[in-house]
C-alpha cells in the first residue's frame, strides 16, 4: 500500500495494465470494471520501489500541526516513543482507524496522535 | 501482531494496562457503559427516579458521560454555560455547536443554555480583567461562576442531581496538588459524590474510574464530535502539569494512578471522619439566595458590578430542545 505499482490483467486473453500509479488503498478492495467476468484474472502486481516517494517509503506521524517522516516497522508505542513522547498521552489512529499502540506500522501508514489530555474546564 | 480483543479476538482499539484488558470498539463500548452503571451504584450517586443535570463544555468527557447515562435509561439533561471565550477561535462557539450537535441527535434529552456575557454584560474574560481574582489567568474567575451558576440553575430547574464529567486523571491530578500542599479541607472533600445539602445540589462524578484516555477513546468510538483543542486559558495550567507528571508514573507503572485514587478514598473514610463532623455555619447571599460561609454577598454576588446583582434572581437559561 502506498507503493507505486503496476496491475497487469488478462481480459480475453489480452494483457493489458488496468491500473498504474499511486494505489492508496489495500489491492483486494479495488473495484474493477471487470471484476464479475470470468475471464477476467489477476496476472501480476509489480511494486516499483525506486519509483517511491519519500512518503511512501516511510510512516507519516502527526499531532496536531507537527509532522514526521519515521521507518517503518515499528510499533505505534515505540514511534511515539522515539519522538520522545509519552504513550500515555496520546491514542492512536492507523489510516483513519482507532487502533492500540501495538500494531506495527507499514511504510505509507499515517499515525494520527490524537491528544487526550485536557485541563481545567469541564463545563466551559 | 497487533492485540485482540479479549472478548471476541478482533483488533483491540485499546489496551488498559491498568486492568489488564485489551478490547475491540464494540466490547470498549459495552465495558464503558457497564462500568459507570457499577460506579454510579457503587458510590450510590443516583437512581432512575433522580432528574439529572450533566454539566456539558463540548469536550470528550461531558458529551461521553450524557451520552452512557441516556444509554443506561437516566433522566438526564445537559446544562451548557457560554463563558465567552474566543482564543482566536471561537472557542465557546464551537463548545456550544457541539453541545447543540449532540443534542439534536438525541431527542429524549434537552439542553439548556445560559450564556454569560448576555446574561451579565460580561465574558469570563472581561470579568477576570475587572476584578482582582483574575490577575493574569481568568481560571479562578471560571471556576467560581460555573460553580454558583451550575448550582443555581440545577436547584431552580428542580434537578436533584448535577452529574460532571471528571475523570481520574483529573481526580488524580487534583488529589496530587492538594497533597503537595496538604490542603487538608480540599482532601476531605474529594469524593465521587458531594451530598445535597441545603441550598446546594447533589454534586456526582460518575466517570471518576476511568482514565481520560478511555473517555476519549469512547467518544471516538460512538462518534461523539468534541472540542480537540483545549480552553485558550488552559496552556501551562498546573493540572496539565501534573496529569503528565503522572502519566509520566503510568508508563513505568501502569495502574499507578488508579491505585493512587481507589487507596485515597478508602483512606479517607478515617483520615476525615472528623473533619466531616465539623459544621460551618452557612448564611444565605443577600442577593440570590445561596448559602455563603459569610454573612452578606456570596463571593459571585461580589463579582458582579452592584447594577447586573439583580438580573442573578432571574437569569434562566434558554432551553435547547431536541430536534428543532
Amino acid at each position: 500500500m502506498g507503493a507505486r505499482v503496476d496491475i497487469r490483467y488478462r481480459v480475453l486473453g489480452i494483457r493489458v495494465v488496468l491500473k498504474q500509479g499511486n494505489i492508496q488503498y489495500p489491492i483486494s478492495s479495488i473495484q474493477y470494471p471487470y471484476s464479475h467476468s470470468q475471464f477476467v484474472e489477476l496476472q501480476s502486481v509489480h511494486v516499483n520501489h525506486a519509483k517511491m516517494t519519500t512518503q511512501e517509503k516511510t510512516v507519516l506521524v502527526t499531532l496536531r500541526k507537527q509532522r514526521w517522516q519515521v521507518e517503518p516497522g515499528k510499533t505505534a508505542r515505540q514511534v511515539i516513543q522515539s519522538l520522545d513522547l509519552n504513550p500515555e498521552n496520546y491514542l492512536t489512529m492507523v489510516n483513519g482507524q482507532l487502533t492500540d499502540d501495538s500494531v506495527r506500522l507499514k511504510a505509507g501508514d499515517h499515525l494520527k496522535l490524537v491528544a487526550v489530555i485536557s485541563g481545567g474546564a469541564h463545563a466551559a | 501482531m497487533p492485540r485482540k480483543c479479549r472478548k471476541c479476538q478482533r483488533p483491540a482499539v485499546i489496551n488498559m494496562r491498568q486492568h489488564k484488558l485489551a478490547l475491540c470498539a464494540d466490547h470498549f463500548q459495552e465495558w464503558v457503559v457497564n462500568q459507570t452503571e457499577r460506579f454510579i451504584k457503587k458510590y450510590r450517586m443516583f437512581t432512575h427516579d433522580d432528574r439529572v443535570l450533566v454539566a456539558v463544555s463540548g469536550g470528550k468527557d461531558s458529551l461521553a458521560l450524557w451520552d452512557v447515562l441516556l444509554q443506561l435509561g437516566y433522566q438526564v439533561d445537559g446544562l451548557y454555560l457560554g463563558l465567552g471565550i474566543d482564543g482566536g477561535f471561537g472557542y465557546s462557539d464551537e463548545s456550544r455547536a457541539m453541545c447543540q450537535a449532540f443534542a439534536e441527535k438525541h431527542p429524549e434529552t434537552t439542553l439548556h443554555v445560559l450564556d454569560i456575557p448576555t446574561t451579565y454584560g460580561e465574558s469570563i474574560p472581561e470579568m477576570a480583567a475587572r476584578t482582582r481574582r483574575g490577575k493574569g489567568k481568568p481560571c479562578s474567575v471560571c471556576g467560581l461562576v460555573k460553580r454558583h451558576e451550575m448550582n443555581r440553575i440545577a436547584h431552580d430547574l428542580g434537578y436533584h442531581v448535577l452529574a460532571t464529567g471528571h475523570n481520574l486523571d483529573d481526580e488524580v491530578a487534583v488529589l496530587f496538588q492538594n497533597t503537595l500542599n496538604w490542603q487538608v479541607g480540599y482532601l476531605a472533600r474529594q469524593a465521587p459524590v458531594l451530598p445535597e445539602s441545603p441550598g446546594f445540589a447533589r454534586k456526582v462524578k460518575p466517570f471518576c474510574r476511568f482514565y481520560e484516555r478511555e473517555t476519549a477513546t469512547y467518544a471516538i468510538v460512538r462518534g461523539i464530535d468534541y472540542v480537540y483543542d483545549e480552553c485558550p486559558f488552559a496552556e501551562g495550567a498546573t493540572t496539565i502539569y501534573y496529569k503528565e507528571l503522572l502519566n509520566r508514573l503510568e508508563a513505568d507503572k501502569p495502574g499507578a494512578k488508579l491505585h493512587f485514587y481507589l487507596a485515597f478514598l478508602k483512606a479517607r473514610e478515617t483520615l476525615f471522619a472528623h473533619w466531616q463532623e465539623e459544621h460551618v455555619e452557612l448564611h444565605p447571599c443577600e442577593n440570590c439566595g445561596q448559602p455563603t460561609s459569610a454573612p452578606g454577598l456570596c463571593t459571585f454576588c461580589r463579582l458582579l458590578p452592584e447594577e447586573v446583582r439583580p438580573r442573578v434572581r432571574h437569569a434562566q437559561p434558554i432551553m435547547v430542545k431536541s430536534m428543532l
